[in-house]
């Protein structure tokens, strides 16, 4: 036979290159051909990971998830130590966890599926176990677990250790991280549903740590989780998914209360149980677990009230109000005035609670007090015996949940009138509108005279970032025989209209003791701030109109700048024009007059004069400003006056 | 009952009465046969009075005085099938002496000595396809392997059912897609015996391939059956042979198929890649002799004997073709490359997989004779110790 030219191809690259190309090669236009020439490689060289390699490169290219899958499992047995492989299984288990519908990733998923389960099992497995990220490790075992229920629970109890080793060590600011995340939203639920009996030491560690987490994000709703990239679906922690785990943890312990954590929740029914469950106990055998159980339950379930309630004072919807639990008026108006308040509120513990009452704006704020009134009740509970405030103590210092209830304990004391607590809690808590409002209210209530100016100013400085303006809120301001405290709404109007009311009050109280000079200055304050929410106060004005007549003169240099009602213009007006009356009045504008010291007397006034008055009075009964604005000014710009009064 | 008497009773019978009775009475005298203490003189008197039965009352080849009669006619002859189909389709349980009597009986109806009643069993096969008649089919599987798949008898068994299923009938060849898993080992025989028809080295000229449609079921039998080629390997025929009887050594359809795919290149242009295909299944079908044939003292799938065959085949094939050619500096013609490199990959996952049987070194001779191409340099390197 005749020598024809054979080996001159490729002579310079090794047998194996040599095979792998030739399936390259043929690999588009004859894809058996391919396949032939991988399939020959696989047997000449078993051992070489480049042929192996490329055999399933090409089933992969080829689109073949059965044939890649085959030998994706040759390869995985036989080649674990090449990193090339390892790309390839990070690649295919970034696939599993993938949403993604792109044709590499598509491809990987299928191709998992053909592989044989055991194979699956020990790729996930061998995975996870080299994987030196905590979180990916973690996923990386849901998975597993997911796809093989099987052997979870064997292994959870060491993701569970993993995880919170990782917690502590990860130098994690807050509780909400991804490790604790993780944790309580997947893999607790999961070792519960999982494993049969666990030592109920741990199960209260457990419960712990899932409660603090659940509480701070749920009360904080915070937009990241620390170190946790995907956003994740946020809507898995919600109190349905708490309680939820809560109706686990409540079986595990045997816990009958448990069941008032069905879906849908009842509030009244929750509490008929707790309550029962509360008079079953007293006769019971083991006191120290079933009270145990009854302050788990309760706590959550107060924690919940908590959450409503702070929701309802601070909604998180910018379009809500916020109300503030502020003190109203008591006394008899009509009566005598300066008598208001007539003396330091005497709170007897014994009277019940209920006789206080609450009020509204009644603008969709009402379930304030609904809210208010549970948790209230869960609280006297909880701290009703000592054996109860015990437990209770303690279980809060674990669930962390001291920091979420500080609104709620300020409104508590000041509602039960235990003002040296509310004092003290309104002293630690944030420089807010909210606590400058109740500080203002407690140092009204206290009789605290000499801070009581610089309270409203300080209220009414803050007032500038009130988005909200709201209206006039007459039950607000009105005096009732009995204590009441009111969910003020957090708006300009009403929060001006209660302060305007406080000044009024203490002007008032201010009254007898100043001296001739100064007391035209308090009338003129009191006829501003007397426009406010008028006419409520137009006895106040009358009684002043009155005691000017009889001094016979009146100096108020600022009642053209910021008087401007109708009625009370008149009355001046009157008063000027009345030959009868002789009252020398001293009222100067700024906004007309060249001199803006002119003086205007009845006796000898001229013509000139007459008319320049009737003129600024006309120029008064036309400006139309909003009222709350111009008090407003007025206090900013009487601060040093009213503070130091 | 002597054998006369039988006969008497049978002779009363009207055709085809008495091929129905005949059957039965074969039968009778097949498994008495097969009883352990039959003497050796009454055994063999009992299989001539058989095999009278048959030639007298069955087949009708004779009359009482055992002078020639003339044929059956066509009528009779349709008759005739009908009652051997439902003889072998229905009658006979396990009671009855099983797979060994059914074969018996089969056996002594076609012995492969009587070439003109290979027409009738052809015939008999073709309608055992199309009515799904499984005993009679593995009852051929059987007899094909104990005369042997790739003699006379068999290769003209296989040409008459490709004439009636590809060429008189080709739209019911359809009917022949399920045959692997209800019958393997007849698939695997006729296979075996089907890959002699064509490609056939004997006469030059008029080599013949086979048509488009046998090939696309052959390419389905094979990649979707990886057992289907060991199937005579691994089916246990003692127990469906009569008492004494030796089942014959199997033969694989692996070198028949392989030959194919190795000439095609040469003959044809495999524009629908079928002969790619069947290459490919072939070789993966091949890499699983472990699994198929576990013990390697027993792995006998390619036949170094059929190999060297092949070898020859090739090189005369190509030495033809290269010679044609004026330069010998000019590179090998595409054709002959793969044609060789197919060889060499079948010849490399035999060697692999251990599953050549017999004298390697003809083969391997024969081997270095061809043009020296890349794979078979590196094949026959690998395998330098095993040879």
């Amino acid at each position: 036979m005749p020598q024809f030219s054979t080996g001159s191809q490729l002579t310079n690259i090794s047998d194996e290159e040599y095979l792998v190309l030739r399936a390259k090669e043929t690999a588009d236009s004859d894809p058996f051909q391919s396949k032939a020439w991988t399939l020959t490689a696989k047997t000449l060289f078993p051992q070489n990971f480049d042929v192996q390699f490329e055999a399933y490169l090409i089933e992969k290219a080829n689109g073949n998830t059965k044939e890649a899958a085959k030998f994706f499992s040759e390869l995985f047995h036989s080649f674990i130590a090449e990193n090339g492989l390892w790309e390839e299984i990070y690649a295919v288990t970034n696939a599993l966890r993938s949403e993604s519908n792109d044709g590499e990733t598509v491809f990987l998923r299928n191709m998992f599926s053909y592989i044989p389960p055991m194979i699956q099992r020990d790729i996930l497995t061998l995975t996870a176990e080299r994987s030196e990220d905590t979180m990916e490790h973690c996923r990386l075992m849901l998975l597993l677990f997911k796809k093989f229920p099987q052997n979870t629970s064997q292994l959870i109890i060491r993701l569970v250790d993993t995880l919170m080793t990782a917690e502590k060590h990860g130098h994690c600011t807050s509780v909400i991280n991804c490790y604790r995340k993780t944790l309580v939203s997947e893999v607790l639920p999961l070792l519960l549903h999982v494993t049969g009996d666990l030592p109920s030491k741990q199960l209260y560690r457990f419960f712990h740590k899932s409660t603090e987490f659940y509480l701070a994000y749920l009360m904080s709703k915070p937009s990241t989780v620390e170190n946790l990239l995907e956003s994740g679906n946020k809507n898995e922690i919600t109190w349905e998914s708490l309680f939820n785990l809560m109706r686990m943890f409540g079986s595990k312990l045997d816990w009958e209360l448990c069941s008032i954590f069905v879906s849908p929740w009842n509030r009244d029914a929750a509490w008929l149980q707790i309550m029962a469950f509360n008079s079953s106990l007293l006769g019971s055998a083991e006191p120290v677990k079933g009270l145990r159980q009854l302050i788990y339950c309760l706590t959550i379930l107060f924690a919940y009230s908590l959450h409503q309630y702070n929701s309802a004072l601070n909604p998180a919807v910018d379009t809500k109000i916020s109300v503030v639990l502020v003190e109203a008026f008591v006394g008899k108006e009509a009566e005598d005035i300066s008598a208001t308040p007539t003396k330091r509120l005497k709170l007897d513990p014994a009277v019940p609670d209920t006789n206080i009452l609450l009020v509204t704006a009644g603008d969709g704020t009402g379930d304030v007090i609904k809210y208010f009134n549970f948790a209230m009740k869960c609280w006297n509970f909880l701290t009703s015996t000592e054996a109860h405030q015990k437990e209770f103590l303690k279980l809060k210092q674990h669930v962390k949940l001291d920091s979420w209830m500080l609104e709620f304990l300020t409104d508590v004391s000041l509602y039960r009138g235990k003002f040296d607590e509310f004092q003290m809690h309104i002293q630690a808590s944030a420089n807010s509108i909210r606590n400058a409002l109740q500080k203002l209210s407690y140092n009204f209530v206290s009789k605290n005279y000499s801070v009581l100016g610089d309270c409203c100013i300080l209220v009414v400085k803050l007032l500038e970032n009130v988005p909200f303006v709201g209206n006039i809120y007459p039950k607000l301001t009105e005096f009732d025989t009995l204590r009441h405290l009111h969910y003020l709404p957090v708006t300009k109007i009403p929060i001006l209209q209660y302060v305007v009311k406080i000044l009024i009050n203490m002007f008032w109280h201010f009254l007898p003791n100043f001296d001739r000079f100064d007391i035209d200055r308090l009338y003129g304050y009191l006829l501003i701030l007397c426009q406010m929410n008028w006419p409520t106060e137009k006895k106040i004005v009358s009684d002043i109109l009155t005691r000017i007549r009889v001094q016979r003169s009146f100096k108020f240099l600022l009642f053209f700048k910021y008087v401007i009602n109708v009625e009370i213009l008149e009355e001046f007006m009157h008063m000027y024009s009345n030959e009868q009356e002789v009252v020398k009045l001293e009222l100067s504008g700024i906004t007309h007059t060249q001199s803006s010291h002119k003086r205007m007397s009845t006796r000898g006034a001229d013509k000139e004069d007459r008319e320049d008055f009737r003129q600024l009075m006309k120029q008064q009964v036309c400006r139309d400003e909003p009222l709350h604005i111009l008090i407003t000014q007025f206090l900013l710009e009487e601060e040093k006056f009213i503070c130091w009064t | 009952m002597s054998s006369d008497s039988t006969k008497q009773v049978l002779r009363k019978l009207d055709f085809p009465f008495c091929v129905k009775e005949a059957l039965l009475r074969i039968e009778q005298l097949c498994t008495a046969n097969v009883a352990p203490n039959i003497e050796r003189i009454q055994s063999i008197k009992q299989t001539d009075l058989a095999m009278e039965l048959i030639a007298e009352f069955v087949f009708c080849d004779v009359d009482r005085k055992g002078a020639k009669k003339k044929r059956l006619t066509r009528i009779q002859e349709m008759q005739l099938l009908e009652v051997l189909s439902d003889y072998f389709a229905y009658s006979h349980g396990p009671n009855l002496g099983g797979d060994a009597a059914r074969n018996t009986v089969f056996m002594s109806l076609f012995p492969h000595t009587f070439v003109d009643r290979c027409q009738l069993l052809v015939k008999l096969v073709s309608i055992a396809v199309c009515t799904n008649n499984i005993p009679l089919l593995s009852a051929t599987g059987v007899l094909m392997q104990q005369i042997g798949c790739t003699s006379k008898f068999s290769i003209a068994l296989a040409k008459g059912i490709i004439n009636d299923y590809f060429i008189l009938l080709p739209e019911s060849s359809e009917k022949l897609r399920d045959l692997p898993s209800k019958v393997p080992l007849f698939t695997a025989n006729f296979l075996t015996a089907l890959s002699e028809l064509y490609f056939s080295a004997s006469s030059d000229d008029a080599i013949s391939l086979p048509s488009s449609k046998l090939l696309d079921i052959i390419n389905e039998w094979v990649s979707e059956n990886n057992s289907l080629c060991y199937a005579a390997l691994t089916s246990n025929l003692l127990h469906s042979l009569p008492l004494g009887g030796i089942p014959m050594p199997a033969v694989t359809p692996f070198v028949g198929l392989f030959k194919w795919c190795v000439l095609a290149p040469l003959f044809t242009d495999d524009k629908n890649f079928q002969y790619a295909k069947l290459h490919l299944s072939a070789l993966e079908s091949l890499l699983e002799a472990q699994i198929y044939c576990p013990s390697p003292t027993q792995r006998n799938v390619v036949s170094a004997q059929q190999l060297t065959t092949l070898v020859s085949t090739c090189h005369e094939r190509i030495g033809k073709i290269l010679a044609q050619i004026q330069s010998e500096a000019s590179p090998l013609p595409a054709s002959v490359q793969l044609a060789l490199e197919r060889l060499a990959q079948f010849v490399q996952v035999a060697l692999h997989t251990n599953s050549v049987y017999g004298s390697k070194q003809e083969f391997i001779n024969r081997l270095k004779q061809l043009p020296s191409i890349r794979i078979l340099r590196i094949t026959l390197s690998r395998h330098k110790e095993v040879i």
